[in-house]
């Protein structure tokens, strides 16, 4: 619900650029994630272990832990460059959407699998959300990028132009976000395929999930090396980031609804 | 009284204020012998225009005439004019930006100029004073509350923020300029003053280039030299770059680029236009067409410009009207010293900044803060003066910042402080000097972080709260003696308004005198009119170490003991009189000769009175012409 109002506090400063709108999004982020982190502890309390391992649970640690990257690197605490407002407008109608989802699929004593407790493999589920959320900012990021300079290449100057920062600016906080997602994706990896070797006898590598998983991952993985090795920048990369998000969204959506697989919790 | 401005299109407007003008301190004789009593050039684009404030506005036949007089070269040309509330609109609307002129930008900026050229050469009077006072307050709110200075209507603004939306800063971009026609001189300066350092230029070796590279500091190359890797922004001022833009060539350029982004400008409108992803192509017609749409969306910012200008006029005609044309929002001045703090005031009103008064006591330290609240975007919230050094030590905390219940013995109930009812509002501190060393780190919390504490509480409340200050001690002499904290002086004295004291600006002694004279008249119901002269003379030679409070309760004293119509020497206090008698401002000079006593008397007089002759004359006791031949006998000049 939080997430609800913060998000149209965001939208309204975008749209107007008051300042009113500007500190009760502040607040209400505050707030929604000093409630959520509260609704959490209690989970971890309450389960005694980390809320990850139903698609709800996992859903709502993502949100939370999204909205957590994001206000952290708004109030520019984790890196020199600060995040523009902008962004909030567009990362915060996802998560309120997620949210919802989680607390609607929410049942409270889900039944679930032994194999599943287990701290490693609750680290895995950590790190893969963790990456997760970095990667969402990355294609929002991305995602404006691409908006932001169509405008400019068209000569046709309108709002993204004047509320949205620079094009560089966008190019630095997608690709920091790949990287540090990409690192708690390789994490989160060689946990998955530590757990999945000792409990599956056979290692299933056909199984679509895992395989389209792979794929993203090397997506970013070109990403972040065209960056480093060639050069690569600006449009290019950010469609990457995009191909890269869609992909995941597709393993999430389309691929946990059509196919079966062994690893059917998210 | 008849405002009007003469334009007189292809004029330089430079030769309107020759140097040896500003030596005689007031109009030219051709100008004031057709009636007029103020002038002020006002900068145009392509024409020469002066702005009159006369009594009977003169032909433009007469103004012409004393144009060409000071003009060699005596084109005659048309002139138009605009008069009284047409004249002052377009004043106005120069000041707040709503010209829609592409230069109306600089044009205030001259205006300034030109003010202050005017105001040195004595052009300038009372009306024009207000006037421009009005513009400074009126540029600083629109400049403050409306997003008029926010739009680029300049190509040079409107590609350097371009470039600021695809590469950020401007300091790590290198920047490649094709041709080098003068033209490109603003350009350069733009990207420069934002912090664009790699500039290389590409052109002829003929090319002259001392105007675009005055100083020599950036890289040159032969014209050939040129190729799409020198920069990541590139402005093409020469058409022979056309070849590299075809087909084959361009995509060889950029492939050595990666898929760095490049944004190109193309000054001279006939290079094709090229396709590719990482490519920004912008030609002069493209800028044309972003300044028309951003010169839109200024008019339509102006229109609530429009409305306030209209009140304005409406203000200055009250004004104009009115018998209080010497006042500013209640202060009486007509001094240069009190017309400097009346600008200052109209400039930093609508800021947000902490504003330190000092000056003597009685010289309307509380005036200047409310006007100062009055001209603000918060004149409608409370404006809540404190003297510091009137409440007891003990009581001030509370009193400021409030406390909670039980903070301390007889605080039975919650109390917000001064500060928190001003909030959104103006506090004003006075005698800030009194304030004990533990309430001065509360204020200096107060000034960095905007929050305060309640006595006895745990939470802070933030605060929009402007604050003013005001001591009638040197704060300085304070940090060094240590009885003042130095890091809140330095907070406090951001902005510093010095008022200066009575002694300093007699010429208003006669103003106030006559001011308090009428409202003490009517409070005790007599029917006092005025001052004698003898009366005056006092009271212009007294040094009123009380100031203007001194002199109120002087004239206070005086009104009560008047008999019939006007108030005689006798009727003053008569410490006033007393010193006139014995002339207590014989200054001292040492043992020196009667002719160099005389000179140095008539000198210090002079700067006294801020060489206004009439003035000096009375205080003198000699004539003008006296005076004149004083002067060229000692050689005293200004």
């Amino acid at each position: 619900m939080l997430y609800g109002i913060t998000s149209l506090f965001y939208l309204r400063d975008f749209l107007y650029k008051r300042g009113s709108d500007r500190t009760n999004a502040q607040r209400t982020i505050v707030l929604a994630l000093g409630l959520h982190a509260a609704f959490l502890v209690y989970l971890v309390l309450g389960l005694r272990r980390i809320p990850v391992a139903t698609l709800s649970e996992a859903l709502s640690t993502f949100v939370w832990l999204t909205a957590l990257i994001y206000w952290l690197l708004e109030k520019g605490l984790v890196t020199q460059l600060k995040a523009d407002r902008s962004m909030g407008t567009f990362i915060l109608p996802i998560l309120w959407l997620l949210f919802t989802v989680a607390n609607l699929t929410f049942q409270a004593d889900e039944p679930i699998a032994e194999v599943l407790k287990d701290v490693r493999f609750e680290m895995h589920v950590f790190a893969m959300l963790l990456s997760y959320g970095a990667f969402t900012i990355s294609f929002i990021a991305s995602l404006l990028h691409i908006l932001l300079a169509r405008e400019i290449k068209k000569r046709d100057l309108r709002l993204f132009y004047s509320r949205l920062p620079s094009l560089a600016f966008f190019d630095n906080i997608s690709n920091r976000a790949v990287d540090i997602g990409l690192f708690f994706a390789t994490i989160g990896f060689a946990l998955g395929f530590y757990s999945a070797a000792k409990v599956w006898d056979s290692f299933l590598l056909a199984d679509p999930k895992f395989l389209v998983t792979v794929f993203s991952w090397a997506i970013y993985f070109v990403h972040f090396f065209g960056r480093r090795f060639i050069g690569w920048s600006g449009r290019l990369v950010a469609n990457l980031s995009i191909l890269g998000y869609s992909v995941i969204l597709f393993s999430f959506i389309i691929i946990s609804l059509l196919f079966s697989s062994l690893h059917r919790f998210i | 009284m008849k405002l009007v401005i003469y334009t007189f299109p292809n004029r330089s407007n430079s030769a309107l204020l020759p140097e040896n003008l500003a030596e005689s301190k007031q109009l030219p004789k051709t100008l004031a012998d057709i009636g007029v009593l103020e002038a002020l050039p006002v900068p145009h684009n392509s024409a020469l225009q002066l702005l009159l404030v006369a009594e009977k506005v003169p032909t433009s036949a007469q103004v012409r005439s004393y144009i060409s007089a000071q003009n060699s070269d005596d084109s005659a040309s048309d002139s138009s004019a605009r008069y009284d509330r047409q004249a002052l609109h377009y004043i106005l609307e120069m000041a707040s930006g709503a010209l829609t002129d592409a230069m109306s930008n600089n044009l205030f900026e001259r205006l300034q100029e030109r003010y202050a050229q005017a105001r040195e050469a004595g052009w300038v009077g009372p009306v024009l004073q207000y006037i421009f006072q009005r513009c400074v307050w009126l540029h600083e709110k629109s400049r403050m509350e409306t997003d008029l200075f926010k739009f680029a209507i300049h190509e040079h603004s409107v590609l350097r923020e371009l470039a600021q939306k695809i590469f950020g800063q401007l300091n790590r971009t290198s920047t490649g300029i094709a041709g080098c026609p003068p033209e490109s001189a603003a350009f350069l300066m733009e990207l420069q003053s934002h912090g664009c350092k790699n500039i290389m230029l590409f052109h002829d070796p003929s090319a002259e280039t001392d105007r675009i590279d005055p100083l020599g500091q950036f890289q040159h190359f032969e014209k050939e030299a040129f190729s799409f890797t020198h920069g990541d922004l590139l402005l093409v001022f020469d058409p022979e770059y056309a070849q590299l833009f075809e087909g084959r060539k361009l995509k060889q350029q950029l492939a050595k680029r990666q898929s760095k982004a490049l944004l190109i400008f193309d000054w001279t409108n006939a290079l094709p236009v090229p396709k590719n992803s990482n490519l920004y192509f912008y030609s002069r017609a493209d800028l044309a067409a972003i300044i028309e749409h951003n010169l839109h969306a200024r008019k339509h910012a102006a229109e609530t410009i429009q409305t306030w200008i209209a009140s304005e006029i409406d203000d200055f005609y009250k004004w104009l009207t009115s018998d209080n044309r010497n006042q500013f929002a209640g202060i009486i001045g007509a001094t240069k010293a009190m017309q400097n703090i009346f600008e200052l005031i109209s400039r930093i009103a609508r800021t947000n900044i902490t504003v330190l008064i000092d000056g003597e006591s009685g010289t309307g330290k509380e005036l200047v803060a409310r006007a100062v609240h009055r001209f603000s975007a918060r004149s409608e919230q409370p404006f809540i003066a404190v003297n510091c050094g009137a409440i007891p030590e003990n009581l001030l905390e509370s009193e400021l910042f409030g406390h909670v219940r039980g903070a301390f013995t007889g605080a039975v109930a919650e109390k917000p402080g001064l500060f928190e009812q001003a909030q959104h509002g103006t506090i004003f501190l006075d005698e800030i000097a009194e304030l004990a060393p533990h309430l001065q780190v509360k204020l200096l919390r107060f000034l960095q972080e905007g929050e305060i504490r309640r006595v006895g509480s745990n939470h802070t409340i933030r605060l929009d709260v402007r604050m003013l200050a005001a001591t009638n001690k040197n704060l300085a002499d304070l940090v060094a003696q240590n009885t003042f904290r130095s890091d809140l002086y330095y907070r406090l004295n951001v902005m510093q308004l010095t008022l200066p004291a009575l002694r300093e600006r007699r010429q208003d002694i006669p103003l106030l005198a006559n001011q308090f004279l009428k409202r003490f008249a009517q409070k005790f119901q007599k029917n006092v009119h005025e001052i004698s002269e003898e009366a005056m003379t006092a009271l212009l030679a007294y040094h009123w170490p009380g100031n203007i409070r001194e002199l109120e309760n002087a004239i206070e004293h005086a009104t009560a003991l008047a008999i019939g119509k006007n108030i005689s020497p006798f009727d003053l206090p008569a410490n006033i009189t007393r010193k006139e008698k014995t002339n207590g401002r014989m200054p001292s000079f040492g043992r020196v000769s009667l002719r160099e006593l005389e000179k140095q008397y008539i000198i210090e007089t002079l700067e006294e009175f801020d060489w206004d002759y009439e003035f000096v004359c009375k205080q003198l006791g000699i004539g003008r012409t006296t005076l004149w031949r004083k002067l060229k006998e000692y050689k005293i000049n200004k």
